[in-house]
């Protein structure tokens, strides 16, 4: 340990760089602690904002190479808030290792905190006198990082991070049906958390479930919906893959989730046959596909339409059959993209849809999607809405 | 700045060499000769390399310009020249037969015949290599391809040149019925809107079908300097009606959608410049990534579209909105 040298430098480069700290000013503080006082380990502990009596771990940074020591940091932590005074203690670890610790409490204006330091050695009384000049000097710095939007936003942002990753690692694997079909999608949320949902389901007989579904509203609140929808029809799925059936079951069973929450999903789903080119599907509804033709380059609607899901109890939705040719390109898709909107306001539209599968009509599956990213993106220049289809080139 | 790729004039002479440092008095030089689009190699060592060597164009270009003139003069077609022209062009083709055609390639041009010619010659070679034609084969087409304009040199008239064409390499013993055929027929369209027959779909010979598809192309990023985009969305278009499919399938797994060069977007945020193409997957080249949503990148990384799947690209970027 350090303690006496550079305690004033020290003071000065942790106020910097933590009141500088672009993201985690918990977890720079920490550092900088660690590196300025050559400790081997160092956390900074406050009560428990929701749990009285509970202690909250605001950072823990270790030197150490092998092992480490939250358990006995935070028994440590516990022994000063018991004691609510400075100790100083030495702990034997697993393989007889024995490390030192000097803990403190600390009095903030918006909590109480304790700092528990880790050294080789046990502490002197000159370097616990020190640590505990140190921490009255950390003290303000410790309410204002504590109480700063900084640390809020950056909580919030960390945590939408991980829910996009988890959202990320919902969307279908596909590169194993490239061999059944060319089929590719895209999913572009216009924040962290989309409220598109798609996906596509390869069942025993060799036939694909295609979907794609858009629940009302964006962000959490709408991934949130998007998540409860995905379970519900990947669950009916299992044990029906009928179109019309499926809708009919997950609307039922979204009323009975949702009774008292004011929202719908709209959603498409359609099986297709490989083998025979047939594609069934039944719409709650949802935007309505679109199907280019190989034969004539005509493009049209998929007709037929839904109540949305939620909507309407025990609602039927009407099952139809379409017959695919060789070179028939299907886009499901959310409103993204149909109504991104350029600078007159115009949307894209079954016009822009159509035209774009004109124009890269010879392409893959996969290359129609980047053609439509392309399209559309020229078009509005900016996205605004979520952003999802998918692309099923027979 | 430095010249990222040698710039040829319209007599096929160096005007530039890559790798040259770019100062005003050469921009002025290129300028007189009226050269638009120079590319300029960036740190990150993009470089776009032609599909055939410079020394192999150069005289491709030379040549064609000597034959066509002679005939112009009124002397016989000298065969024998021609074939070892495209002899040059083929093998060298063969040789690399991954190539993919960027704009760069193309883009040594200019209004003069030989030029598009040439230009003509070396797309469709490569549209019969992807289609998996004989050497034989490619040697009847690149002939069609090098001669397709012929009659233009005696009547620019749209019909009138297809007829004077077909008559000058009739009158040529060495030449085949079908290079004939294929000059003849290369105004036709695949849904028999054409002209000078009006032949639709089987009617017309393969060779012309090709040269429909390749003549188009060159003919539109050359004059009108369509972005490349443009013209892979139109000759896609009229796949079908103008083109046929096959065809122009073939031909677009050999165009890069995003040539060598062009700066990009990807969904990631991630920012880079296109480096190579990947053959058979137009819209998935390689992106040297020279920044992302942070900030820039040091080192740059390179990054296969082909080989992750979650990464696009979302758009083309304006040049002057990229920098390193």
């Amino acid at each position: 340990m350090r303690t006496a040298v550079y305690r004033e430098d020290l003071v000065h480069k942790l106020y910097e760089s933590c009141l500088s700290a672009e993201h985690a000013p918990f977890e720079v503080l920490g550092r900088e602690l660690l590196s300025g006082l050559e400790a081997v380990a160092v956390s900074i502990w406050s009560e428990h904002p929701r749990v009285p009596g509970a202690l909250s771990r605001m950072v823990y940074e270790q030197n150490l190479k092998q092992g480490d020591l939250p358990q006995e940091d935070y028994a440590a932590a516990r022994r000063v808030q018991a004691e609510e005074e400075l100790i100083r203690a030495t702990v034997t670890l697993k393989g007889r290792r024995r490390l030192s610790f000097c803990a403190l409490p600390l009095r903030g204006r918006k909590a109480q905190f304790y700092l528990v330091f880790w050294a080789l050695e046990p502490f002197t009384d000159e370097e616990a006198h020190t640590l505990s000049e140190l921490a009255e000097r950390l003290c303000t710095l410790l309410d204002l990082v504590l109480s700063s939007d900084l640390f809020q936003v950056q909580r919030v942002s960390h945590e939408l991070q991980a829910a996009q990753f988890l959202q990320r690692q919902l969307m279908p694997r596909i590169e194993s049906l490239q061999e059944v079909s060319s089929l590719a999608y895209r999913a572009l949320p216009v924040h962290e958390l989309g409220g598109d949902y798609l996906d596509v389901l390869r069942f025993p007989n060799g036939t694909l479930g295609l979907t794609v579904a858009d629940a009302m509203g964006s962000g959490v609140p709408a991934a949130f919906v998007m998540l409860m929808a995905r379970t519900i029809f990947r669950l009916i799925t299992n044990v029906t893959t009928t179109p019309s059936t499926v809708l009919h079951e997950l609307n039922n069973h979204f009323i009975s989730e949702i009774a008292d929450v004011n929202t719908f999903v709209t959603q498409f789903y359609a099986v297709f046959d490989p083998a025979s080119r047939r594609l069934d599907y039944a719409n709650a509804g949802h935007n309505p596909p679109v199907l280019f033709k190989r034969e004539t380059g005509q493009t049209a609607f998929l007709p037929g339409k839904g109540v949305a899901l939620g909507g309407l109890g025990d609602s039927e939705y009407a099952q139809r059959s379409v017959q695919l040719d060789q070179g028939d390109i299907l886009v499901i898709y959310t409103d993204g993209l149909k109504e991104a909107r350029d600078g007159q306001n115009s949307s894209f539209g079954l016009a822009g849809i159509s035209k774009a599968l004109l124009r890269y009509k010879e392409y893959s599956a996969e290359g129609i999607c980047d053609g439509l990213i392309h399209s559309v993106l020229r078009h509005c220049s900016v996205q605004a809405d979520d952003l999802s289809f998918l692309v099923l080139k027979v | 700045m430095v010249v990222g790729k040698t710039i040829l004039g319209s007599n096929g002479q160096i005007l530039l060499r890559q790798g040259v440092a770019l100062t005003e008095r050469y921009i002025q030089h290129l300028r007189d000769h009226f050269i638009e689009v120079v590319y300029i190699a960036t740190g990150s060592g993009v470089t776009a390399h032609d599909v055939i060597s410079d020394q192999t164009r150069i005289k491709a270009l030379r040549e064609t310009k000597r034959i066509l003139g002679e005939v112009k003069r009124g002397a016989e077609l000298e065969m024998e020249q021609v074939q070892q022209v495209l002899i040059g062009i083929i093998d060298e083709l063969l040789l690399h037969d991954d190539v993919m055609v960027n704009l760069v390639d193309i883009r040594s041009y200019d209004e003069e015949l030989f030029h598009h010619s040439v230009n003509v010659a070396i797309l469709s070679v490569i549209v019969g290599i992807e289609l998996k034609y004989s050497e034989k084969r490619l040697k009847d087409l690149a002939a069609a391809a090098l001669l397709h304009d012929i009659g233009k040199i005696v009547d620019e008239d749209a019909t009138l040149h297809l007829v004077i064409g077909r008559r000058i390499l009739r009158e040529h013993n060495r030449v085949g019925r079908r290079i004939a055929d294929a000059v003849f027929q290369h105004h036709e369209r695949w849904d028999g809107g054409g002209f000078p027959q009006g032949l639709a779909g089987e009617e017309i010979a393969e060779e012309a079908r090709i040269l429909q598809v390749t003549n188009v192309f060159d003919n539109m990023s050359a004059n009108s300097r369509h972005p490349l985009e443009e013209v892979i969305e139109f000759l896609m278009e009229g796949s079908g009606s103008a083109f046929e499919p096959d065809t122009v399938r073939a031909f677009l797994n050999c165009v890069s959608f995003y040539p060598v060069g062009t700066p990009v977007e990807l969904n990631t945020g991630e920012r880079g410049i296109v480096v190579r193409a990947n053959r058979g997957f137009p819209t998935r080249p390689v992106v040297m990534v020279t920044r992302n949503a942070f900030g820039p990148l040091d080192p740059f990384y390179e990054l296969d579209l082909r080989a992750h799947p979650a990464h696009f690209v979302m758009k083309i970027l304006e040049s002057e909105a990229w920098e390193v």
